[in-house]
């Protein structure tokens, strides 16, 4: 198989980045105009990475107390984030 | 903290890192337990609703029985996170209770390429966490290439080094003017270094290395024989 895809990949990647919009103070990642995890409204669609938590058998269990990522992070609820946010 | 988890990485296929991710979450999150009605069979998603649904259950009549489990989603609960660092292109880490919870959750997801035998240290999973500034390991004097931008493909010398805004501030090589440009660092990658007696470890670059599609093969843990099939 060649690989059209391979030459274009930086804009396609950019169109998909360009759907999801990190939120400025918390990251997590949203379609929204507001962060439907902080309520914040300073949102940007420059970011690189993410990182996803997943919940727990207890749905309202703190993340932190299990997963070594969202420890380090300081994340308290599963979700989508990014990793680094300008 | 002391987490219970180990970090293990898999292969993707270049710029499939982000539906890799989706697909393992939705393989996590999609799907829920089953379990049975022992009198007529029908399906809940838990004890307790199957409980509720038996005290009421049309084909009881007598009978005795316990809400009887059918499958349960294997993975919830044991995959804590998954990590797409994108400075490292086809690399994503999965945090799990055990490795073979890695398998289950990869198991038919298409673009996975393979595992990268071993778990991955803490060290090696903080350096992605929290990324080196952009503008780490850029100095002044260096020529830089931009490589986004209305600038992009021009070359340029570093006249200033702004860290605390990951910013850089450029003097144009080809061009008749010397307008002093402002771009963000992780726009510029470093052509040439300024003469120095010591030069930054090459593989704390990560911008650059997010750049080309060479993996840096010395690199650690992924120099492990990845151990597909
Ligand atoms: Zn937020």
């Amino acid at each position: 198989m060649g690989n059209p895809r391979r030459k274009r990949r930086s804009n396609w990647v950019g169109i998909k980045i360009a759907k999801l919009k990190a939120c400025k103070a918390c990251h997590y990642l949203t379609n929204e105009s507001m962060c439907p995890n902080c309520k914040g409204t300073n949102l940007s669609t420059s970011y690189t990475g993410i990182v996803v938590i997943l919940p727990g058998r207890d749905d309202h269990e703190d993340p932190r107390k299990t997963s070594y990522v969202a420890s380090r992070l300081n994340i308290d609820k599963p979700g989508k984030y990014a990793l680094k946010v300008r | 903290m002391e987490p219970s988890t180990s970090i293990y990485a898999i292969r993707t296929t270049i710029g499939q890192e982000r539906s890799v991710t989706d697909l393992v979450t939705t393989a996590v999150i999609g799907e829920s337990d089953v379990w049975e009605c022992p009198f007529c069979r029908e399906d809940f998603s838990s004890e307790k609703a199957t409980k509720q649904h038996m005290k009421s259950c049309k084909k009881k009549g007598k009978k005795k029985g316990e809400p009887k489990l059918i499958s349960k989603n294997q993975l919830k609960g044991r995959v804590k996170s998954i990590l797409v660092p994108e400075t490292l292109r086809g690399y994503v880490f999965i945090e799990t209770t055990e490795f073979r919870d890695v398998e289950i959750a990869i198991s038919g997801v298409p673009h996975v390429r393979g595992r990268v035998g071993g778990k991955v240290s803490l060290e090696e999973i903080d350096r992605f966490l929290a990324p080196p500034p952009a503008a780490e390991g850029i100095s002044e004097g260096d020529v830089v290439e931009i490589i986004s931008g209305p600038f992009k493909g021009e070359r340029a010398k570093v006249v200033r080094v702004d860290t605390g805004k990951e910013e850089l501030i450029l003097e144009l090589l080809d061009s008749p003017y010397t307008i002093p440009v402002r771009v963000h660092a992780d726009f510029a990658k470093i052509v040439e270094r300024a003469e120095r007696v010591e030069v930054v470890e090459a593989a704390e670059g990560d911008e650059t290395k997010a750049e080309s599609d060479e993996l840096d093969d010395e690199d650690s843990f992924w120099a492990h024989t990845p151990d597909d099939d």
